[in-house]
């Protein structure tokens, strides 16, 4: 056998399986699975969020990951995502790296450092970072982490494969959910947001200008999408996907 | 426009192809630095711009602004002689097979951003259809894994043929990209496949160059 031949066909048989997996919680367990043997613990991918995100937005652009929750927490409350200096070499386009490479160069600030150190604490003493670019120009980031983090340069770029293949699934489905989402049309979001007013089928559609009859009907189509049992549910259910506020 | 220029028609386009290599040049020597590559005449030409080479020249108002080139994998290529490294499993080799290299957009020509320029669109976009019409539909990539992401998105299948190496201080791997309507399709979405002559007008990138 060739050298790193295990390698790549480890990394073929994660492709195969994360083709099927169905939901983010799969890809999450196969990525831990792969990458146990690397003395991979936590791990998270998502988009970089531009600066004038905030804060309670920036979490929402995490597509995978099994990351200490307190940590998460701490870290988008209190911004230190604009201190992290994993995330200044996302930015700057780099390729796939471990963490003790920033730690051991002078360049880190006071404040990165802090950032580096605190989260120590949760356990992600050591770690590799694997920056991406998305098909519209966002940069995404995959971090791998854990106590103690095989950083050897056949590791790094297992790493960097499977975050790469992971990411696009992630995505895959996070598209595919949101086009069996319920869509409703110009009309009946208007009727849903009056009703959601309070208002009653005919004061609807003397707002409206329409029939009561009409409202009647896109009310009931509303149900219907929705999978309601009744207008109040109907509405609460809209309200509960976002479709109305 | 695009042009595609192999040894049948290359006596007419000896001009363009001049400025091709030139382009070349600029790009991965005076740019990227890659300075075996180096020629004192400032055209970037090597062992594999043979007989075989199918070139694919990208031009805007008389300038080759965008250019890629193709080798058949059933004859000595990179990845069979100087980038062997990169690849762990089996050769890919066989007549649908062509390996893609020196993809290259001037740098007048890339997007400010980080998207796919429509010079880069219009390249990727060649590929495929020229593969389409030539019985192709895999191609051999060595390429900086940074963008393997962005590959994936644009609906190629793409297989890793190896674990990603440093050479001369740049992560490369190789990877086989099969492609068909699907990946048509999700490039004439973002703006490739244009009437060749307009300006397509979908956005790439700062170092957009793939590595070989």
């Amino acid at each position: 056998m060739r050298l790193g031949s295990t390698d790549i066909q480890n990394t073929l048989s994660f492709l195969t399986s994360i083709k099927n997996c169905n939901d983010v919680d799969e890809i999450n367990r196969l990525i831990l699975q792969t990458t146990n043997s690397f003395g991979i613990e936590s791990f998270i991918g998502g988009f970089i969020p531009r600066l004038t995100q905030r804060p309670v937005d920036q979490s929402k652009n995490v597509l995978v990951g099994h990351w200490p929750e307190e940590w998460a927490k701490i870290y988008f409350a209190h911004n230190m995502l604009y201190r992290d200096p994993t995330i200044r070499h996302i930015l700057l386009g780099k390729q796939t790296f471990v963490w003790s490479d920033l730690t051991t160069a002078d360049t880190l600030s006071v404040n990165e450092r802090r950032v580096m150190d605190k989260a120590r604490e949760f356990g992600l003493r050591a770690g590799c970072t694997v920056p991406m670019l998305s098909l519209d120009g966002e940069y995404v980031g995959f971090s791998f982490a854990g106590r103690h983090v095989d950083a050897s340069p056949e590791a790094k770029g297992v790493m960097t494969l499977l975050s790469s293949f992971a990411f696009a699934r992630a995505l895959e489905i996070r598209r595919s959910a949101s086009e069996h989402a319920v869509r409703l049309t110009r009309r009946e979001h208007e009727v849903a947001q009056w009703i959601a007013a309070g208002k009653t089928d005919w004061e609807t559609s003397i707002i409206l200008g329409v029939s009561e009859k009409a409202i009647a009907k896109h009310v009931n189509n509303i149900r219907i999408k929705t999978g309601a049992v009744n207008r109040t549910h109907a509405i609460a259910e809209c309200i509960r996907c976002g479709l109305i506020t | 426009m695009m042009h595609i220029v192999t040894s049948d028609n290359l006596p007419i386009y000896q001009l363009k192809l001049e400025q091709a290599f030139r382009l070349r040049h600029q790009v991965f020597v005076e740019e990227k630095g890659w300075s075996d590559l180096a020629k004192s005449d400032g055209r970037e030409i090597d062992q594999f711009d043979n007989d075989d080479a199918v070139h694919m020249l990208c031009e805007r108002e008389g300038e080759i602004v965008g250019y890629q080139r193709l080798l058949p994998t059933t004859k000595p290529h990179l990845l069979s002689t100087v980038l062997r490294q990169l690849c762990d499993l089996d050769l890919p080799c066989g007549d649908n097979i062509w390996e893609w290299t020196r993809y290259c957009v001037k740098r007048s020509h890339r997007e400010r951003g980080r998207k796919l320029s429509p010079v880069a669109t219009e390249l990727l976009t060649a590929i495929v259809e020229w593969g389409m019409d030539h019985e192709v539909d895999q191609i051999v990539i060595e390429m900086e894994p940074i963008w393997l992401l962005r590959l994936v998105q644009l609906n190629f299948m793409v297989t890793p043929l190896g674990i990603p190496r440093q050479i001369e201080g740049e992560d490369v791997v190789a990877v086989l990209a099969k492609f068909d309507e699907r990946t048509l399709k999700m490039l004439h979405s973002i703006g490739g496949g244009l009437p060749l002559t307009a300006a397509p007008t979908v956005a790439y990138s700062a170092g957009e160059q793939l590595h070989a």
